[in-house]
């Protein structure tokens, strides 16, 4: 049976996937040995990504930022379990999914409008209709809709960052968006 | 097709899966065509696909942000703290198992010296009780 190798960044769709950095697996090392300014290169490195990543789910600076630092710090806390088998980032991307996934479901669903700030590009009228549309489904469900239909990632793709089976992220996109038709169905979509 | 499953496989389409939801089979086609409700019902889908594509904060970290995340690793250490933990957690089952067995075989050896204290008593209650009966 062939295996199928899943290839997957932080970078955007239409972005270039980067290369591994060279003195990657030096920095790590010296992280992993204590050393802060190394970590914070790599913090430099991947911070832009990181807060791409969290700003899918989180719409305020605050959010985005807490998630940002709390992905930061779970990886420093954690780099003894970093195994260099994939690129920094990729392990990084678990964490930073992790961290948005049990930031929102402690919001027990609930989504903040935005104070000052736009929070999505575009329409504004259409971006506060999909708000009301994401705020009516569970933290759960919000999560994978904006990772499939979001990000435009497949189920092997989100089973492979998240470290799910992918038969679990397969229930759960079912169950997801048959929420998602019910609210359509109820003409409640936007 | 009925309307469910017509709205069901609209759902399950779409860039996820590699479909466009844009461009639907032809029996959906033929049934969207024909039915109103359907046909509404896909429009707002695709409304809430693009909207979910946009939903985007767009925020950018700011030029301090990594010095700020290195004061707060300076100051929380959690590789430290979180590394000494693990390394004192079987030192510190080690030595409550030991304190639970020190106290087991205390308490087990308090149990016949309280034994012999209530055989004495008893003993001595015997001989008294002897004696004022032969007095």
């Amino acid at each position: 049976m062939a295996t199928m190798q899943l290839v997957w960044t932080l970078t955007g769709p239409g972005e270039a996937v980067p290369a591994r950095a060279p003195d990657e697996a030096r920095l790590v090392a010296a992280a992993r040995k204590g050393d802060r300014d190394a970590f914070t290169e790599l913090v430099q490195r991947n911070q832009r990504r990181v807060f791409r990543l969290a700003g899918r789910f989180f719409q305020q600076r605050a959010d985005v930022e807490d998630t940002a630092q709390e992905t930061f710090l779970r990886a420093w806390s954690r780099l003894d379990t970093y195994r260099e088998r994939a690129p920094f980032e990729h392990w990084l991307t678990r964490i930073c999914l992790n961290c948005c996934y049990t930031r929102l479901r402690r919001e027990k669903g609930t989504l903040p409008l935005p104070a000052n700030e736009p929070a999505v590009h575009g329409d504004p009228d259409a971006a506060l209709e999909v708000r009301g549309l994401l705020s009516r489904l569970r933290p759960s469900d919000r999560f994978l809709l904006l990772l499939l239909e979001g990000e435009g990632w497949s189920v092997e793709e989100v089973a492979g960052r998240l470290g799910w089976s992918q038969v679990n992220v397969r229930v759960r996109a079912h169950r997801a968006r048959k929420r998602l038709r019910r609210l359509l169905e109820e003409g409640g979509g936007p | 097709m009925n309307c469910t499953r017509i709205r069901r496989g609209l759902m399950q389409s779409g860039p996820a899966n590699g479909d466009s939801p844009a461009d639907p089979d032809q029996p959906v086609a033929e049934h969207l065509r024909h039915c109103a409700a359907c046909r509404g019902f896909a429009e707002r889908l695709q409304t809430a696909r693009q909207g979910l594509r946009r939903h985007h904060a767009g925020i950018e970290p700011d030029a301090a942000f990594a010095s700020r995340l290195s004061r707060r690793l300076a100051t929380d250490t959690p590789t430290d703290l979180g590394r000494t933990a693990l390394r004192l957690l079987p030192l510190s089952v080690a030595v409550l198992l030991l304190l639970f067995l020190i106290s087991t075989q205390t308490r087990r050896l308090a149990e016949p010296a309280a034994t012999i204290t209530a055989t004495e008593d008893a003993y001595l209650t015997w001989v008294l009780a002897a004696d004022e009966e032969n007095s």
